[in-house]
């Protein structure tokens, strides 16, 4: 079955599918999604990161968007939010060049080798790998 | 040296973003914790390292037709108005408070990602 934007996600014998939704229920949606913004808005304001991992089950879950729509449209989301953030940052703390150079290069360079591999390495274990490194971090900041 | 390593840095959270994964995430805790960034320095190098690699990300997709705008603003306007009173926020927490804060962000989210990921049922992958 085809996607209709924002359409309802169900479930049909284990397998996702997508209805039109209702007025009633495109009513609701948007009420989440602005809640869901607020949330969002707050976290990559405040870490300067994050919104992303946010912003992608906001839109599947809320929004109906598939994995590739929720992906793309979640940087639709982050990107003006960074923007903002970085004038802010930018008017009240200090340009690090010999910080801010390098890591922009190398986030650039990383991007583009990840959008490549994207079709080639997907998996479980990258994913338990990258969240029980993420936990790992975590704790460490915490108690550093 | 050093620049090599921020250099590294930026690439592994590049790839993961790349994939869409989230790389702030990775690229943030790298900067910190390994080379002893500040943290709001660390998520100000992280901003702006978002601003060219997303802009080119975002025109791919728009392009393809992968972005949904329907609805977005609902989302973007109350965002908006979060984030700006956030980031001013972000600039005036003194000491180490940012990067714990920032740590138990890192912990819930990879708590939750890690149930998520354990009780989905596998045949999810299947959705189109």
């Amino acid at each position: 079955m085809t996607q209709t934007v924002y359409s309802d996600k169900v479930i049909v014998d284990n397998v996702f599918k997508y209805n039109r939704p209702s007025a009633k229920s495109m009513k609701k949606r948007r009420l989440f999604l602005a809640l869901a913004g607020l949330f969002i808005g707050a976290v990559n304001g405040v870490f300067g990161a994050g919104g992303g991992m946010l912003a992608v089950p906001a839109l599947s879950f809320i929004g109906g968007l598939d994995d590739r729509g929720s992906h793309a449209t979640a940087i639709a989301v982050i990107l003006p939010l960074c923007l903002i953030s970085t004038i802010v940052y930018s008017l009240r703390s200090s340009f690090e060049a010999s910080v801010v150079l390098p890591t922009v290069i190398g986030v650039f360079i990383g991007g583009v080798v990840g959008a490549l591999l994207l079709k080639k390495l997907s998996g479980d274990l990258l994913c338990f790998l990258f969240y029980g490194l993420m936990l790992f971090a975590g704790l460490k900041m915490i108690f550093s | 040296m050093k620049f090599l390593y921020f250099i590294l840095a930026g690439v592994l959270g590049g790839v993961l973003a790349g994939m869409g994964m989230g790389g702030g995430t990775l690229t943030l805790p790298l900067l910190v914790l390994v080379m002893g960034v500040g943290q709001l320095t660390a998520q100000y190098a992280n901003l702006i390292a978002f601003l060219p690699s997303g802009t080119a990300a975002l025109f791919l997709h728009v392009k393809n037709g992968l972005v949904k705008k329907d609805n977005l603003f609902y989302l973007l306007l109350p965002a908006f108005v979060t984030c700006s009173v956030s980031s001013v926020f972000a600039t005036q927490i003194q000491g180490d408070l940012l990067k714990k804060l920032f740590g138990g962000f890192l912990c819930i989210i990879a708590i939750f990602s890690l149930v998520m990921k354990v009780f989905t049922p596998k045949n999810k992958s299947k959705q189109k």
